[in-house]
């Protein structure tokens, strides 16, 4: 017997629709696997890492033709998907493109900072990210003040092949250009003793 | 701070924004507390449960002051609610008026149950007693009764008064005293031994 009734599921040309009809307006949400879900306010130390690390791939941009995205939509139609990741990194041509929004096969890496949204980036995102195909994720875990990195997505199994933990005073180079080296101190938050 | 994945809820305007532009077309849903959900389909004795109700109704309900729908939405703006109950009475609203019954015009709201019991008990009662529905019935295909919920408390979204009117008994519905309604007229016909 049924107690809870099935939620509708809605497809990315729905939600463009309803965005253009302005139902979302003052609102932040974002489209995952069908359902409008709630975005959480940025706090802190979540806002300060998410512009830390912008202003790191950005440095990088004009050497490797690369251009960073802070907290901006990308298509998953399959997946009837619209997420809004903190950060992902594309190729800069991506821009001159025709005026659509990127897609999975654009991204090179992508990153999610997480403090109180930590359940939702492991349990709801890493699914879709691997089902989408996304090459490389990281989780910039901060309470456990690591860098977990996501690689060889499974898009049958939703799942991720590899998986490294980069702790402060390890480095990470991004597969997608490797002769650049990030150091897991540079992007988790200052403990105030360094 | 929240751990989990907040599903956005929607007003009364948002889902009405969207059935405007088209989104909602061929789907069958409903808003419910701010959600939009699925309707599931009505099976043969749901089916003929309404239609008896249809009947029955239009045959004593007075033809000036009422009217009797089925399958249709109601709105309860405070409640970011649009269900659409299986059959409802309404008092007619002044011509012209172009707007979805509310809860000061609706003198009795039904919904059959069979699959649905547990959320109709658990989610419609509530919500319905929230809005200030005055008179409440499950029409119970499980348990081969109707259920009459009277009373509604809005504060604690729940009805004080319950009578089960078991098959062989009657009820007359608040709004029409002279009308009494047989629980073997609406419950579906028992084949004959």
């Amino acid at each position: 017997m049924t107690v809870a009734a099935t939620r509708a599921r809605f497809g990315v040309q729905d939600y463009y629709k309803m965005i253009e009809a302005g139902v979302f307006e003052d609102r932040r949400v974002e489209l995952l696997d069908g359902e409008i879900v709630e975005m959480s306010p940025s706090e802190n130390p979540h806002h300060f890492t998410v512009h830390r690390i912008a202003r790191l791939f950005r440095a990088l941009e004009a050497r490797h033709g690369l251009y960073t995205f802070v907290q901006s939509p990308f298509a998953i139609p399959d997946q009837a998907s619209e997420p809004e990741p903190d950060l992902y990194v594309t190729r800069a041509s991506l821009l001159d493109q025709a005026e659509q929004k990127a897609g999975p096969q654009d991204v090179l890496l992508l990153i999610e900072v997480a403090d109180s949204s930590l359940r939702k980036d492991r349990m709801d995102k890493l699914p879709l990210y691997a089902r989408a195909g996304i090459a490389e994720f990281w989780i910039v875990n901060l309470a456990e003040d690591c860098i977990e990195v996501y690689r060889s997505p499974d898009q049958a199994m939703g799942v991720y092949g590899e998986e490294r933990i980069i702790a402060r005073g390890e480095a990470i180079c991004p597969k997608a250009f490797p002769e650049f080296s990030v150091a897991a101190n540079v992007i988790l938050p200052n403990r105030g003793d360094e | 701070m929240t751990t989990l994945t907040r599903t956005a809820k929607f007003s009364l305007a948002d889902y009405h924004r969207m059935i405007d532009a088209g989104i909602l077309d061929h789907r069958k849903v409903e808003l419910i507390e701010g959600e939009i959900v699925e309707m599931s389909p009505s099976g043969d004795p749901h089916y003929f449960s309404i239609w008896d109700m249809l009947i029955l109704f239009q045959e004593h309900v007075p033809q000036q002051g009422f009217v009797t729908v089925s399958q249709s939405p109601i709105a309860l703006p405070k409640q970011d609610s649009e269900p659409e109950p299986d059959f409802y009475v309404a008092r007619k609203v002044l011509p012209g008026r172009q707007t979805k019954p509310t809860p000061e015009s609706l003198v009795l709201v039904v919904e059959v149950s069979e699959s649905t019991l547990a959320y109709d008990r658990r989610v419609k009662l509530p919500l319905y007693a929230r809005a200030g529905i005055a008179e409440f019935w499950i029409v119970n295909l499980i348990d081969d009764c109707i259920e009459v919920y009277r009373s509604p408390d809005q504060t604690s979204g729940t009805y004080a008064e319950k009578r089960v009117v078991a098959r062989g008994e009657s009820i007359h519905p608040l709004a029409f005293p002279d009308f009494e309604v047989h629980a073997s007229a609406i419950l579906p016909r028992k084949e004959a031994p």
